[in-house]
């Protein structure tokens, strides 16, 4: 028997599987978590290592509009992206910078929502209120808030 | 400082899961998982003791326990089980009965 250790961990040495464990761990334990977000599939609302606020949903139902992390099933891959379309048990999501959906998830794969995204921007702040949000989804949707964000980030970044 | 004689068991306030083949220790702050801040991970040998902390069994027999799965000396046990608990302890993981 070897000595025992403890030792300290990132986040950001686990794999996204690894990341949704702690996801699921967490909020099932009605749990809120802070996490620095990795890619810029929702880029601008949430950019590469934003660090976002994720509450479990204990009662809310999610809706069009909100970003939410989805856990697929089949892989256990965690998914951060907005809700484009409800329907009665499942939910059509996809990321704001991309051009096609991820898909149908069941409601029983969404583990939470973002409550909130720690950055500098308005746009970010906009993307996740109730007011707005439904906008968002719409433009999302239909791809204008995809080609606008790329054509403004070729543009000026 | 650490009493063998006293009950200690996994504080309330963590998530520990095991993850890619280490059980890794997510301390909740104000109830909240901070996957920003560190977290902990236990070689195998320090999850053998984790696992004991059942808040039933005090430190003299999960170490009695221990060397007897591990065949080893009791006394070599002791302060490997002491050196632990007083980091789990420091760390806010572990918590005296």
């Amino acid at each position: 028997m070897g000595e025992p250790s403890i030792s300290t961990k990132n986040v950001i040495e686990f794999s996204n599987v690894s990341v949704g464990i702690l996801i699921k761990a967490l909020t099932r334990k009605k749990k809120t978590i802070r996490l620095k977000a990795r890619g810029i599939s929702m880029f601008p609302a949430i950019r590469n290592k934003d660090i976002i606020t994720i509450a479990p949903l204990n009662d809310y139902e999610p809706e069009t509009g909100d970003i939410v992390v989805c856990i697929d099933k089949s892989n256990q891959n965690v998914v951060i992206h907005r809700i484009i379309k409800k329907f009665e048990n499942t939910v059509k999501t996809k990321g704001d910078f991309c051009f096609l959906s991820d898909g149908i998830y069941p409601l029983e794969s969404v583990t939470g929502y973002i409550l909130k995204i720690e950055n500098d921007l308005k746009f970010s702040y906009f993307s996740i209120n109730i007011r707005y949000k439904k906008l968002f989804a719409f433009l999302s949707r239909v791809n204008v808030l995809t080609f606008a964000v790329r054509f403004l980030k070729k543009i000026y970044l | 400082m650490i009493d063998i004689y006293s009950i200690y068991c996994v504080s309330e306030d963590l998530v520990a899961r095991n993850i890619e083949g280490e059980l890794v220790i997510v301390p909740l702050s104000s109830g909240i998982g901070d996957l920003t801040s560190e977290m902990y991970s236990l070689n195998t040998t320090g999850v053998a003791i984790w696992e004991k902390l059942d808040g039933k069994k005090d430190l003299k027999n999960i170490i009695t326990q221990i060397a007897d799965e591990y065949d080893t000396s009791w006394d070599e046990i002791k302060d490997d089980v002491v050196i632990l608990i007083t980091d789990l302890v420091k760390k806010g993981l572990v918590t005296k009965k």
